[in-house]
């Protein structure tokens, strides 16, 4: 059940991904790259693995069509770690050369190959490694709490009215009807709203420390989790879609733990 | 302590150990540095305390002397066009030399120099024309707007906050495409 949960999200998020063009082939012809210190891509770069594929349309389409193919083979051969490894690395490649090329890095994806880490060891290791992914998913949004109070944004009153008044400037010039806009002007009526409401948030991503001590409390975290990528969404336009492909490790754990 | 999730681990599968003990201390390692490095992330977004500026110069897409609403296209194709653009016109102030590359030769100092040179020629711009991205972008842009624009541009629009909100105070092109 969770190999197929979690290959039924990969398989929305790539077709948002297709519509989003950050596709291998979305990038082809582009003439400049920027890996900033991601040492991992440095190192890719050097096989000249990416230059050679993002030179060759047909190769870059081929690894872009080869992804849903083998997500859609995985939910017959699931217990194949081997398919699954090789999934991961086409993932891989495809995830280094649409970022290097279109220049820009986003953490979010890293959560696919989190998800389908539980998938590349033998049945009998299933459930170890999904704890794994699960300690991951809480780590992810522990940290983000944590952060939020050494760095001092957690105390800092006014930091979220800010952040709203600079977050949508573009919607304000050119879309004012945005829903997250409508929200923001909302929440920027007082700066007890913004703080509240960022608040809430720590709250939130902090409560996942739970995750770390018992499994009880994995059905009301998945509820959060959801929340806390819908609403990042609609109050920042923060994607944080990709990241609901972790939600099954918490309801499998879930479901696991009422067996029991 | 014989429940703790890194003892099972250890008398089930020492492999699947060894994986997640260098995920952490890889995770531990690049969350010290604060250096963001796949599969190694550090979530601190939003953690610092953020102030307003009174003014602003923000990055505008500009078609045939329209801003261009920019939620017409998804998020990631627009973080496409701008960073690409800023990247282009960070080089273009730099006569196109990568100002990269001297990161690269600092990482890199021990090596010898034909490593260097490889590096260089691997990792950072390499911008024999100039053209060429323009000429990317003016089909990037036209195969995602469904229309042949006259004119692309992006300005700079400057924005005076006042209250809560910035408010349209003039623009001003830095980077003529076509």
């Amino acid at each position: 059940m969770y190999a197929y949960s979690i290959l039924i999200i990969f398989l929305i998020l790539y077709l948002l991904r297709f519509f989003s063009g950050r596709l291998i082939t979305d990038t082809f012809g582009l003439p400049v790259k920027n890996v900033g210190l991601n040492y991992t891509y440095w190192f890719l770069l050097l096989t000249k693995i990416p230059k050679f594929i993002h030179q060759h349309f047909y190769l870059g389409l081929l690894i872009d069509a080869a992804i849903p193919v083998f997500a859609l083979l995985l939910f017959y051969k699931y217990d194949n770690k081997y398919y699954t490894i090789i999934f991961i690395i086409l993932c891989f490649l495809q995830n280094g050369i649409a970022e290097i090329y279109a220049c820009t890095h986003n953490k979010m994806p890293v959560a696919v190959f989190i998800a389908f880490f539980p998938l590349c060891f033998n049945k009998k290791y299933f459930e170890l490694a999904l704890e794994f992914s699960r300690y991951f998913l809480a780590f992810m949004l522990v940290s983000a709490a944590y952060h939020k109070f050494h760095n001092g944004a957690a105390y800092t009153f006014t930091h979220f009215y800010n952040v709203l008044i600079d977050q949508h400037i573009d919607l304000s010039l050119g879309n004012p009807n945005h829903i997250s806009y409508k929200i923001s002007r909302f929440l920027l009526q007082s700066k007890i709203y913004s703080f509240a409401a960022f608040s809430i948030l720590i709250v939130v991503q902090g409560s996942f420390i739970i995750a770390f001590f018992t499994k009880k409390a994995d059905a009301i975290l998945f509820i959060f989790f959801v929340l806390f990528a819908t609403l990042t969404y609609l109050i920042m336009r923060i994607w944080s879609i990709d990241l609901l492909i972790l939600a099954p490790s918490l309801l499998y754990s879930y479901g696991n733990e009422q067996l029991k | 302590m014989k429940n703790w999730y890194l003892c099972r681990l250890y008398k089930a599968n020492k492999t699947m150990l060894v994986i997640v003990l260098f995920f952490g201390c890889g995770q531990l390692y690049f969350n010290l540095k604060r250096i963001h490095n796949f599969p190694w992330y550090v979530f601190d977004m939003y953690s610092r305390p953020y102030n307003s500026d009174t003014t602003k110069d923000i990055v505008f897409l500009y078609i045939n002397d329209t801003l261009f609403n920019q939620e017409k296209l998804p998020i990631r194709k627009e973080e496409t066009i701008f960073n690409t653009a800023k990247l282009y016109n960070y080089l273009a102030q730099n006569k196109f030399k990568d100002p990269a590359i001297q990161t690269t030769n600092t990482i890199f100092k021990k090596m010898p120099e034909t490593f260097r040179k490889y590096a260089v020629q691997q990792i950072n711009n390499q911008i024999s024309n100039p053209e060429e991205y323009k000429r990317w972008l003016v089909r990037y842009i036209e195969k995602n707007t469904h229309s042949v624009p006259d004119k692309i541009d992006f300005r700079f629009v400057h924005l005076k906050l006042e209250g809560n909100k910035y408010i349209y105070q003039y623009n001003r092109p830095f980077l003529i495409i076509k």
